[in-house]
């Protein structure tokens, strides 16, 4: 026997499944690869459901029913044993695991340049945008930006100086600025483009109040060229039929098509959006739920519409007891949900509780939230035109106060939707903007952060809470979520985030 | 038991004295019909003085035909007989010496020698170490070939020279020389040579004498394992030898069993590895147990060493029954016989079951009663207003059944010098105790030898079909309550009351009806073989090539028609369901081994070294199809839903050199060394692995001065320490892939686009687990052999042990990655006796063995502690394998009392509980009930485990008594939880006396629907002690008397009947004590040692009764 069929006998390669040491041969392998690192965006763990545990759920205009795990982080008393929280943080880091072997493998392959260029740079910006979520969200995270394979004492590895990870992501959007096209081919439509990334890059300088850079990366998007602008129509940044539409910057693609399984990254796996069960009425769905604070509504009634009616936003975003209506580009906007019933249908003439309706989508005939899970294809918009206007205004506002250019972003959006223009601004009008257009879209929470106004807005106002126990369990740092246990049983060197020990 | 027999055959003891006559004198007068040698000395010797003596071996089955002399003379028929039969004689006085013909020889010789000095008569007696008269010993007057043999009672007779000196000699005893000295009566009193009892065990590659063996060993008979009508082999060696547990999966046909060797020292399900006539395979199950001739167990690292990575938790070496030389034998072994349940439980009835539900309500009630608004709830209306007392259905009792078991063998063997060959057939079919579930299996296994010179050629091939018809729906949670009824009108089943009464249940199922629509078989075809060949190049020098297979072909097939008992979840189903798997297996083994031994005065050497390879493949094509045309149809391709197609493609391979010495000086000092490197293609970046070990052995008895010692004798001391391995894990366990199945959208037409992704963690530094064995053990006999006993100490323990760990999220990878973790520590001591008496025409034989052992997790690693032992649907877990403690220890509160007002509760801080709950112990001094009051409560795992085997023959009966029990474990009763608490099934009907204000001196809790005080978690109360003792298998037999049976035409013919499990004496609160490894996975990696004890609706184990026959002829 010699030792050729000695190898022949040790050297077992797996036939059930591409060998990690034989992918990333060709330009399709490149290709698979960045729609694996895209996979996490959908799985149940991350935007088509339990991302909304860790962002609008501790916003403040969510009171979240019942005290379950998934809603406790709300409250802050997120415990490091919550899966909820474990299991965004998972799908976040599956996402950077995946654009760190895109970002190593891909370059060697033999390709298009042009190809290969656009996939680093998506690859850069999924790095770039996970990890903003994290160190919005956790703070102190580990920066990895190797595959995890090259790591070989896992329990070494420490957490970043938060800092640092806020250099790597502005490295990675420029990067990706540079890299990614314009645009994609109606086939490839929805992956991230260099606006997209642009975007983000402007948005995490806001997030740092590096105004100046943030201006002049929202400039660019400004810019007739970038092809980029408002929707006529506000309800189309919430139509499956107008998706990837030109004032969406990057959305997450999802899509109903019957299967409904919960493992990520399994052949039955849902990619439609499954999160309606926790922002649909109470009644309307087979979960917890939660119900809007009256401060919401009361923001988008405290003005009207150039034709003295209420913010047809209001109409987009809440379910709430009223027989008004707004006209809104012909359309008669009034208070419904699921399969046209009324609040008072719904819950009796007195009930003055409000509930979410965005997102919900029973525009597209969806009878209730209760039927199931992943069944709405619906794309979920996260960076648009609007939010660009807005932050852009707040950047120049920052800078150089309440200035035509500042006010001009600001108008167009109210323009949009028929409210009249702001002719001077405050903070407080750049803040409340963003509540009427951007809300349940993700951002309030981490809005709030970055203006220091966690603590002041909710933790001592327990009422908004009061649905799930107030408050009560706040503590100095409990604005950011804690690392999982898991984590710290997995490491000589972690500590948890402060707040958390007791 | 092999011993290496050759007899020296004289033909009679009788005086061979008086005056000797010349060959030409004596004249023969006979007529012979197809005769052989034996029936022509027979008759010569009634004819002549003359007396036949030789070797069995060397005349064996000569034929000579028909022979007829008349008034022939003596010389003359020798010589023709001679020529005939290629024999030469040699005639010594009245002795006539037959060899085999060597040319240069003639025919006949006569040798008649006068003596020259005067004869005297000598008689006297050949006794045995035991004082008794040895019959047919050899007594010969040194010098010539004249002699004699003792008669039945070791009695002889014998003309000598006066100054002779005689050599009297026995197989198996020190030959004697003594020197007559004028005596003309003597007494030679015979002593045992060890040497030539030579028992030869069966070990890794090869045989060893048991008297020069240094690892410590068990070893079952065949004969032992024949006995008993025992469906699966690894049950047929349950309670044989120390150190061995066999673990019965519960009483199902067929059922599997899980052998732990020496305490496990591993933290998943791997056992021993299995070497079937020289094929490496992990199951014996495919044996059909009548065939086995033996099992050896490997137990300590000097044994097992020689199979490296795989022996870590032991080698079971089974050798099947070959042919032998000689004449065509067929033995014909057919059995019948019933099983019953051993024990039904007490489930309540109709009314029972009524009044516990409605004073649970009536008890809730009580407890929210001053709650403002309070409404109280109303009973069921089956249960109250509706009860029907025409309804009462026992799923039980209806489930239950006496079932048939029938057993039938056959095997033909013989051979000739040069060639042997057995073949056997099997037949056995054994119906469930529970409806719904059979077992069968097919059995045909062939093999054969041939010797050519220095060359040896041996194959054996097994073939085994099973049919496997599992109920795995009996004794379910959710199944049917007592006031629904079980059939309809139609004697359809159903789960309905169709009088609209509210029964109070949402969910509940027919199990027997489920059992029965449902159509399911798990078939395996198994083929086991292999075929070696070797050759002796020099003497003592041989190299050997075996070449084993091993293939199997799986189909698993269950096929669920649309059915409607009720309309809850589990009540119907909408679509006909098929699932259905094919698997097939190969695996093959080549090994090429040298063995050299050599005697150099008084150190015998045997060294044998060794090159293996091993690899395997496993494919499965599985199908989930729903909605057919009818329930008819059944083959996936008439589905309208071909919904999965789950399956998988496994290879492996293995590399080994192995070698091995022993060394044995003067029979005193034995050393065995061995040693094995093993390469596993599991472990792509740390393949190798070597495992030494070394031991030391020293026959007391042997030495001088021991001598003078009688009472006690073959005293023997070994010690021995080694390392060895366990490849536990599966192919391509740190082989990174690509999941292939992580797709994203893209396009305005939003469509799935493939994506890959590395998405499991994989350990590309996993290795073997290490077992690290020491073991000192003390042989030796009493009482002149009569008992012998065997003792061992071992210490294992087990390093690097492989548990499944969670990474660390931020690797970005999911599922669990095998690492090398754990340490578990098992101490033991085992015993062994074995005593054998004799009394007239009366024999029996007492085996009894014991085990102490001691399991315990010495370290964890990064996993943690490991729930497991899932007791039902509902959550909870029954056990924590923790540091210090057994693998799969019970873990949970401890109940101590139930509190006789509420006020009691209250003050223990306990708001929720009250009047009729358990009082739990609070151990933590943190005021009321929390986790840490959570504490270890048994362990799953024996620390006492023994076996007793009697045996006894008197004339043509037999009686054999078998017992095995084990102590000092616990079980959970997964029935305590389901007929006390789960609200959605039966109760038993014990909990009618749940505690209430009248009936205080209960130690049952109150009924309750909602459980507020959570009384259901897991506690003790749950526990029961796990110890039986108990009448494994009785058997009685008869051989009919031979001269009967010789009529017609058969050699022996025996009746039996055998009784199994006829008495087991238990605490425990289920079925049988003998659940195994049952309960819900609730760990990650769904290892089932986890759950050990654990008995979650475990199959009953049945009493059977069985009459058979056997024939040979």
């Amino acid at each position: 026997h010699t030792a050729c069929d000695e190898s022949k006998i040790l050297e077992q390669t797996n036939p059930n499944a591409p060998a990690a040491s034989t992918f990333w041969q060709t330009a399709d392998d490149a290709k698979k690869g960045i729609m694996g690192a895209y996979a996490p965006f959908t799985d149940i763990w991350y935007y088509t459901r339990f991302e909304v545990f860790v962002s609008d759920y501790r916003d403040d205009l969510v009171n979240g029913y019942g005290t379950s795990e998934r809603t406790a982080a709300g409250q802050f008393a997120g415990v490091p044993e919550s899966n909820a929280a474990f299991w965004v943080w998972a799908a976040m880091f599956k996402g950077v695991s995946r654009a760190n072997d895109v970002l190593a493998n891909v370059p060697d392959i033999d390709m298009d340049q042009s190809a290969k260029d656009n996939i680093l740079g998506e690859a850069y910006f999924i790095r770039a945008f996970n990890y903003f979520n994290l160190v919005n969200t956790w703070l102190n995270v580990p920066l990895i930006i190797v595959p995890a394979g090259e790591i070989l004492n896992t329990r070494e590895v420490p957490q970043a100086d938060p800092a640092v990870v806020w250099e790597q992501i502005e490295k990675d959007l420029l990067e990706a600025q540079k890299l990614l096209p314009s645009d994609w081919s109606e086939t490839d439509k929805g992956r991230v483009t260099n606006m997209g990334a642009t975007a983000m890059l402007g948005k995490a300088y806001l997030y740092q109040k590096k105004y100046d850079e943030a201006k002049a990366a929202f400039e660019k998007i400004l810019d007739p060229a970038s092809g980029y602008g408002l929707e006529a129509d506000y309800r189309d940044n919430f139509r499956e039929a107008s998706e990837n539409n030109k004032e969406s910057l990057f959305e997450i693609q999802l899509l109903a098509d019957g299967n409904q399984g919960w493992c990520a990254d399994c052949a039955s796996h849902g990619t439609g959006a499954a999160f309606h069960q926790d922002l649909a009425p109470q009644s309307y769905t087979g979960q917890d739920g939660m119900r809007i604070n009256q401060w919401a509504l009361d923001l988008f009634l405290d003005e009207t519409t150039i034709n003295g009616e209420i913010d047809p936003r209001a109409f987009t975003t809440l379910f709430w007891n009223t027989t008004e209506t707004t006209t809104y580009q012909g359309d008669v906007l009034q208070s419904a949900t699921y399969e046209g019933t009324s609040f008072q249908d719904a819950y009796g003439a007195t009930d003055q509780r409000i509930f979410a309706s965005k997102h919900l989508d029973f525009e597209q005939g969806y009878s209730a939230a209760s039927i199931g899970w992943h069944f709405s294809g619906n794309n979920l918009r996260l960076i648009r035109y609007a939010d660009i206007l807005l932050m852009y205004a707040e950047a120049e506002f920052e800078l150089n106060g309440s200035t035509q250019v500042a006010l001009d972003a600001i108008n167009e959006v109210r323009a949009r939707v028929d409210m009249p223009a702001f002719t001077t601004l405050t903070m407080q009008d750049i803040r409340d903007e963003r509540v009427k257009e951007l809300s349940l879209e993700r951002s309030r929470y981490y809005d709030l952060l970055r203006w220091g106004l966690v603590k002041s807005r909710i933790a001592d106002n327990s009422s908004i809470k009061s649905e799930s126990g107030g408050t009560g369990a706040y503590q100095p740092g409990r604005e950011y979520m804690a690392i999982p246990s898991i984590e710290l049983d997995n490491s000589d060197v972690f500590t948890q985030n402060p707040g958390y020990n007791n | 038991l092999l011993v290496n027999c050759f007899l020296l055959t004289f033909l009679s003891a009788k005086d061979t004295s008086g005056q000797p006559m010349a060959l030409e004198e004596v004249l023969l007068d006979l007529e012979l019909r197809d005769a052989d040698l034996v029936d022509f000395f027979e008759e010569a010797n009634k004819q002549s003085p003359f007396t036949f003596s030789y070797f069995e071996k060397e005349i064996e089955s000569k034929k000579i035909g028909n022979v007829s002399f008349k008034e022939t003379s003596m010389e003359e028929a020798l010589r023709e007989v001679s020529r005939r039969a290629n024999v030469q004689f040699r005639r010594v006085n009245d002795a006539i010496y037959v060899s085999r013909k060597k040319s240069s020889m003639s025919a006949v010789i006569d040798e008649q020698n006068s003596s020259e000095l005067q004869d005297v008569t000598v008689s006297g007696q050949v006794l045995d170490e035991m004082g008794e008269g040895l019959p047919g010993a050899s007594v010969l007057i040194k010098g010539t070939s004249k002699g004699t043999t003792t008669d039945i009672n070791g009695q002889f007779s014998l003309v000598t020279p006066e100054d002779a000196v005689l050599i009297v000699s026995f197989l198996g005893y020190l030959t004697q020389e003594i020197t007559l000295a004028g005596r003309s009566e003597l007494n030679v009193q015979m002593e045992l040579n060890a040497e030539q009892l030579d028992e030869l065990v069966v070990v890794g590659y090869g045989t060893q004498k048991k008297e020069d063996m240094t690892g410590s060993v068990g070893l079952v008979e065949g004969d032992d394992i024949a006995k008993f009508p025992t469906v699966n082999a690894q049950q047929a060696i349950q309670g044989r030898m120390a150190g061995v547990r066999v673990e019965t999966q519960g009483g199902s046909p067929g059922a599997n069993a899980i052998v732990t060797i020496r305490g496990s020292g591993t933290l998943s399900d791997n056992g021993p590895l299995y070497v079937i006539d020289g094929m490496l395979t992990g199951s014996m199950s495919s044996l059909n147990p009548s065939d086995i001739k033996s099992v050896t167990v490997l137990k300590d690292a000097s044994a097992s060493a020689i199979y490296g990575s795989r022996a870590a938790n032991g080698v079971i070496i089974v050798t099947t029954k070959k042919g032998r030389s000689g004449e065509v034998g067929i033995e014909i072994d057919a059995s019948y016989g019933i099983q019953k349940a051993v024990k039904t439980l007490d489930w309540a009835n109709a009314r029972q079951y009524a009044d516990i539900r409605n004073t649970a309500i009536d008890n809730d009630n009580a407890r929210s009663a001053d709650v403002p608004g309070f409404v109280p709830t109303p009973y069921s209306s089956a249960n109250d207003s509706m009860f029907d007392p025409s309804i009462d259905s026992d799923i039980q009792g209806e489930s239950l059944r006496t079932a048939p078991m029938s057993n039938l063998n056959m095997r033909i063997f013989g051979g000739s010098d040069n060639a042997t060959y057995s073949i056997s057939g099997n037949h056995m079919k054994q119906d469930g105790i529970v409806k719904e579930s059979s077992y069968e299996r097919f059995n045909i296994r062939a093999n054969s030898t041939f010797t050519r010179g220095k060359f040896k050629f041996e194959e054996t091939i097994g073939i085994t079909r099973t049919i496997n018809n599992p109920n795995n729906y009996f004794n379910k949670e959710r199944d049917l309550i007592p006031t629904v009824p079980m059939y309809d009108a139609d004697g359809n089943f159903t789960a309905e009351r169709t009088d609209g009464a509210d029964i109070g249940i949402g969910n509940i199922t027919n199990s027997l009806g489920l059992a029965s629509l449902e159509d399911r078989t798990v078939t395996r075809n198994t083929l086991i073989g292999n075929v070696a060949g070797s050759y002796e190049f020099i003497e003592g020098l041989t190299y050997r090539l075996n070449v084993g297979i091993e293939a199997y072909a799986d189909n698993n097939y269950t096929f669920t028609p649309t059915f409607r008992f009720n309309d809850t979840e589990l009540g119907f189903k909408q679509f006909a369901e098929l699932k259905e798997q094919n698997t097939n297996y190969l695996s093959s083994l080549i090994e090429n081994t040298l063995t050299y031994k050599k005697n150099i005065g008084k150190s015998e050497f045997e060294v044998l070294a060794g090159y293996s390879n091993q690899n395997g493949n496993q494919r499965m094509l599985g199908v989930v199809a729903r909605d057919f045309p009818n329930n008819e149809i059944r083959v996936a391709s008439a589905a309208a839903d071909r919904a999965e197609m789950p399956s998988y493609d496994n290879t492996w391979g293995l590399i080994s050199y192995f070698g091995r010495l022993n060394y044995v000086y003067d029979s005193r000092y034995m050393v065995t060394a061995s040693i094995r490197r093993d390469a596993s293609s599991f472990f792509k970046n740390h393949p190798w692995g070597t495992f030494p070990s070394f031991a030391v052995g020293w026959n007391l008895s042997n030495e001088r001065f021991m001598e003078s010692v009688n009472f006690v004798s073959n005293v023997k001391l070994r010690a021995s320490y080694g390392e060895i391995g366990s490849n536990n894990a599966v192919p391509y366990v740190a082989d990174p892939v690509y999941n292939v199945h992580s797709s994203y959208i893209t396009g305005s037409d939003q469509s799935r686009q493939p994506g890959y992704a590395n998405t499991q963690a994989t350990n590309e530094l996993l290795t073997w687990e290490t077992s690290v064995i020491t073991d000192v053990g003390l042989e030796f006999s009493v009482l002149r052999d009569k008992l012998s006993i065997t003792m061992d100490y071992f210490n294992k323990e087990s390093r690097d042990v492989i548990a499944d760990y969670e990474p660390s999220p931020w690797t970005g990878k999911s599922g669990t990655v095998k690492r090398n973790m754990a340490t578990i520590v098992n101490q033991g001591f085992e015993f062994m006796a074995n005593y054998a008496e004799q009394v007239g025409d009366f024999n029996f034989n007492v085996n009894a063995n014991f085990t102490y052992l001691d399991n315990e997790v010495t370290a964890l690693g990064l996993s943690g502690p490991i729930p497991g032992g899932g007791y039902t649907s509902n959550g909870g877990s029954a056990s924590l394998t923790d540091v210090g403690q057994p693998i799969g220890a019970f873990y949970g509160l401890k109940v101590v009392g139930i509190y006789q007002t509420d006020e009691a509760a209250v003050a223990d801080n306990r708001p929720n509980a009250g009047a009729g709950d358990f009082i739990f112990e609070d151990v933590d001094g943190v005021p009321g009930i929390t986790d840490e009051d959570r504490q270890y409560l048994g362990s799953p795992i024996p620390n006492f485990e023994y076996g007793i085997n009697l045996s006894a023959d008197y004339k043509g009966f037999d009686l054999t008594l078998f017992f095995n029990g084990v102590s000092g474990n616990k079980i959970l009763d997964g029935t305590r939880y389901r007929g006390f608490f789960d609200t959605e099934g039966n109760y038993l009907a014990e909990a009618t006396d749940g505690w209430s204000p009248t009936n205080t001196d209960s130690d049952l809790p109150r009924n309750s629907l909602i459980d507020p005080a959570n009384n259901r978690q897991m506690s003790d109360f749950y526990l029961s002690s796990g110890a039986y003792f108990r009448l494994r298998n009785a058997q009685i037999g008869y051989a009919l008397p031979t001269a009967w049976v010789n009529k017609l035409g058969v050699s022996k013919v025996r009746i039996y009947g055998t009784a199994q499990n006829l008495f087991t004496l238990t605490k425990y609160t289920g079925y049988y004590p003998e659940v195994g490894r049952g309960g819900r996975d609730r760990n990650s990696s769904s290892q089932k040692i986890f759950n050990a004890g654990v008995d979650e609706s475990a199959y009953p184990t049945p009493r059977t009764f069985m009459m058979g026959v056997q024939v040979s002829f």
